[in-house]
């Protein structure tokens, strides 16, 4: 570690070094010249002192000869004498030699070393000649307490004669001193001044070194950052890191702002971040599945499979508080870095698109699926039928719809409402039986179940809005079915239009044993959609087990749209009635020796002067009338003694308007009882009159009169009078 | 979820809500279950549901004042709560309110919208997002939002005054 310190910083390190040798070389040559000029400047002091020495001694010798002249005392100037000359003797004793003297500064020894400057040792030299010749005129005055005029004499002449010489040269003395002190503070000044400069040049020098390291530095982390942000805004995903105590990194990806629809992600918990989008089971689930990736010996690729991030659904909520729905796809990856610790790049995808694509690609799949089977039912069809009955059944439903909107909120009024949408249902559920609408055809059926069940309740109790709900429901689901046949009518185009021609009748006619009585050109202009009712009778005649053909006549008369309408519709549920009801098995009908073929026929009759006649007959059993009798007592619309007197007619009155079913099962084209009631409902709709006639075994008409003016202003039908049913057996 | 789910958990949060405003004043619950329709179907003056019918989407719906709570997840779905003056009015008298402006109304349905979203979100569970209820400006483009070919309007009743919850639901 040290080694890659010193490596990675050598330079500073070197750098900082030669900072401090620099400074401690100052401050050891500062201290050390320090002490240098302290030692000058005693010695300057002392060879001043030297000069005042020798004045003091010149002086005391003058006063010891003046004293004695007059005969006073002068042993205080001889001891003066005595003390400047050997304090004299002693320092220029030093300065040759080096040695111990009285510091004049602070009276305390101090050492010195011997002067070694040529210059000093040459004034020194010269001083030590003068003194000798001092130390010979003085020491006779060194000897004695009392001192002789022969001694005092030469040696106050020769001390008067050389003073001003010794002065001169302690002078030169005390000069050379402070040359030398000079010298020194000088060259102190100078070291000084070097010391600092390079150690100020080392600092600049660090400095900038460092300042263009780190600048080298900041650019090149300026660049890694400005490529990673580059990178993290613009790549398509959102990704951060996450670490162990389960923070979100500061960075992340611009994506993931635009993912999450906030900004605030740096630096979050993952918890709480996550808890705003997911349910808590699976934010604590996801928590614990990431700190998996921070566990010792974990197979990173064996746990990604039970990731619970996974196309998961998460719930953004926008600014404006309206809240979007995405899907979501979380990946994690362990990622190392350079201080061994371990951190997890988590990216997250929006795959909102493909989840909806792969969802409506499985619909679509179901919905072509849905559409293939009813391309085969519609294709048959001719394409104004086909529109007609879109157009029929959307009115239809309309109509059921319009019935639950007027409810009012009573049971009566409940009762009634089932019972009109129970007419309008079986209609509906006889055209589309008839185009071979099976989808549609079992949807209606369903209703009908639906309406009974509500009946049922009603019996039991008083019934509420909400019981109608499944109804509503079921109707939606219908507008849903005529929607989408709709719909593949409109991609099929031109393709359905495919009315057979005249031959091609003839044929399907022929093949199926079917008898027409018209050109089938005319037919199939005016009416064409009867046509359908040939196939339809060899259904359901097929379905019963019995054998059967219809007998269409009279159909080329012009009619209205409604007026068509309606009559197709009577035909069909009069059609189900004799299915059901009226022809016999081939068995039967050969014990009855009648032909095994049962015959029905539809026809219309006009006498020119606006009046039609829509008869429909078949040549089966008849209606069964005690059947009809025990159905009423069964129901308890009538006692058995009220039902035993009631004639024929009134008997088929109530099979019209009751719910009177003579068939023991229910099944898609009989057995509520609904049918000749929805008849009776048309035919009282269209003023006209019902005439039924049924001989037992042998054959039932019904005979429906109207009048009609056709191609005249809006082809109306005259208002006649409705009748009650008359029976004519 | 079914749709029959979704639809009944807001129709119950409705009669929750009244059946609550009945305790508060003093009223019979509504009438819900069968005993219950036994008993008061003639005179009841809880919240009567009316019959439910569709609605096509492409008209203006809405009475006076509606609530509008968007629902997200596996559907998706916008829900109504349309009331006329008449009936808020009402609810203010019984609340004591004396103030009857159109301020105290518009507060009124939004009060009604935001129970509906909270009875929503214990019902439906953590798999749906329910909207902070908005009142919206009526009458009402079904244009203007996301709503399915045909909405369901469910009338109903208090005390004598009417209102409609109209449900658009729609799988995601």
């Amino acid at each position: 570690m040290f080694g890659s310190l010193f490596g990675k910083y050598r330079f500073l390190v070197i750098s900082i070094a030669l900072f401090l040798i620099f400074d401690l070389g100052v401050l050891v040559l500062n201290f050390y010249t320090s002490g240098k000029i302290a030692e000058q400047t005693e010695l300057i002091n002392s060879a001043a002192r030297q000069r005042t020495l020798t004045q003091q001694m010149s002086k005391a010798t003058l006063y010891i000869k003046s004293q004695k002249l007059q005969l006073w005392v002068y042993q205080s100037g001889l001891d003066e004498l005595r003390d400047h000359y050997q304090t004299f003797g002693a320092n220029l004793e030093a300065f040759n030699r080096g040695g111990t003297i009285v510091s004049p500064s602070t009276s305390l020894p101090i050492s010195i070393s011997a002067v070694s400057d040529p210059e000093g040792v040459a004034i020194l030299s010269r001083a030590n000649s003068l003194w000798s010749e001092f130390e010979t005129a003085i020491d006779p005055l060194m000897v004695d307490t009392l001192v002789s005029d022969d001694e005092i004499r030469p040696a106050s002449s020769f001390i008067a004669a050389n003073n001003l010489k010794m002065f001169a040269l302690m002078d030169e003395l005390t000069e050379f001193f402070k040359a030398t002190s000079e010298r020194q503070t000088n060259f102190l000044r100078a070291a000084q001044v070097v010391g600092i400069t390079l150690a100020t040049i080392n600092f600049f020098i660090i400095l900038f070194h460092f300042l263009g390291q780190l600048r080298v530095r900041d650019q090149e982390i300026q660049l890694k950052q400005h490529e990673s942000d580059q990178i993290l805004s613009t790549i398509n995903e959102g990704v951060f890191l996450l670490d162990q105590d389960m923070m979100m990194s500061g960075q992340h990806s611009k994506q993931l702002q635009k993912i999450f629809l906030t900004r605030k992600v740096s630096g979050r918990k993952f918890e709480r971040f996550l808890t705003r989008y997911f349910p808590q089971k699976t934010v604590s689930t996801a928590l614990d599945f990431a700190k998996l990736y921070f566990r010792d010996h974990i197979d990173t690729a064996l746990i990604e499979d039970v990731n619970p991030l996974k196309r998961v659904e998460a719930i953004i909520t926008k600014k404006d508080g309206e809240s979007e729905t995405k899907y979501l796809d979380f990946s994690f990856a362990l990622l190392n870095q350079d201080d061994s610790r371990h951190v997890v790049l988590v990216t997250v995808r929006d795959v909102t698109s493909q989840i909806r694509l792969e969802v409506q690609d499985r619909l679509n799949a179901d919905e072509l699926e849905q559409q293939m089977m009813l391309l085969t039912q519609i294709l048959p069809i001719h394409q104004s039928d086909l529109a007609a009955f879109i157009e029929d059944s959307r009115a239809g439903l309309d109509r059921i719809n319009l019935l639950l909107k007027g409810t009012k909120q009573a049971n009566d009024d409940y009762e009634i409402t089932l019972t009109r949408i129970a007419r309008e249902t079986h209609k509906l559920k006889g055209n589309a039986s008839v185009l071979n609408f099976e989808m549609i055809a079992q949807g209606h059926h369903k209703f009908e179940n639906t309406l009974e069940e509500i009946s049922r309740q009603s019996k039991r109790r008083a019934l509420t809005g909400r019981d109608f709900l499944p109804l509503t429901m079921q109707l939606k689901q219908s507008f849903a079915s005529l929607d989408l046949i709709n719909d593949v009518r409109d991609k099929l185009g031109d393709y359905v239009n495919t009315s057979l021609n005249q031959g091609e009748w003839a044929a399907q006619a022929n093949s199926l044993e079917l008898s027409t009585n018209e050109s089938f050109n005319e037919i199939a202009q005016q009416n064409p959609k009867w046509f359908e009712l040939l196939a339809y009778t060899q259904k359901l005649a097929a379905q019963k087990g019995i054998a059967a053909r219809l007998n269409l006549r009279g159909l080329n008369v012009p009619l209205n749209a409604h007026l068509s309408s309606e009559l197709y519709s009577i035909a069909v549920q009069l059609l189900h009635n004799s299915l059901a009801h009226g022809l016999e098995s081939e068995r039967e009908r050969l014990e009855l020796k009648k032909p095994s073929l049962g015959e029905i026929s539809v026809s219309i009759s006009h006498d020119k002067q606006g009046n039609y006649r829509f008869l429909f007959e078949d040549d089966g059993r008849g209606f069964n009338y005690e059947r009809i009798r025990a159905e009423l007592i069964e129901r308890g619309v009538l006692d058995a003694s009220e039902a035993k007197i009631l004639g024929n007619t009134a008997l088929v009155r109530y099979a019209f308007k009751d719910a009177i079913s003579t068939q023991d099962n229910v099944d898609q084209t009989a057995g509520r009882g609904i049918g000749l009631a929805l008849v009776w409902q048309q035919v009282k709709a269209l003023n006209a009159k019902l005439k039924i006639r049924s001989v037992s075994n042998e054959f039932t008409q019904f005979i429906i009169d109207f009048s009609f003016t056709p191609n005249k202003a809006g082809s109306k039908i005259s208002d006649v009078p409705s009748e009650a049913v008359r029976l004519v057996s | 979820m079914s749709e029959r789910r979704y639809i009944d958990v807001f129709i119950d949060g409705l009669i929750g809500y009244f059946d609550h405003l009945n305790e508060s004043v003093g009223l019979p619950r509504s009438v819900i279950n069968q005993s219950e329709a036994d008993q008061h179907s003639a005179q009841s003056v809880g919240l009567e549901l009316g019959t439910p019918y569709l609605l096509k989407n492409e008209a203006t719906i809405g009475l006076d004042f509606t609530g509008m709570i968007s629902v997200s997840g596996s559907s998706v779905g916008t829900v109504f709560v349309s009331a006329p003056r008449a009936l808020l009015k009402r609810i203010l008298l019984s609340h004591g309110e004396l103030e009857l402006g159109d301020e105290f109304m518009r507060d009124l349905v939004g009060e009604i919208a935001n129970t509906l979203a909270g009875n929503a979100r214990r019902e439906l569970g953590a798999d749906f997002h329910i909207s902070i209820p908005r009142v919206i400006q009526t009458p009402i483009n079904t244009k203007d939002y996301s709503l399915d070919t045909h909405c369901y309007l469910l009338p109903f009743r208090w005390r004598s005054s009417k209102a409609e919850l109209i449900i658009s639901v729609k799988k995601n």
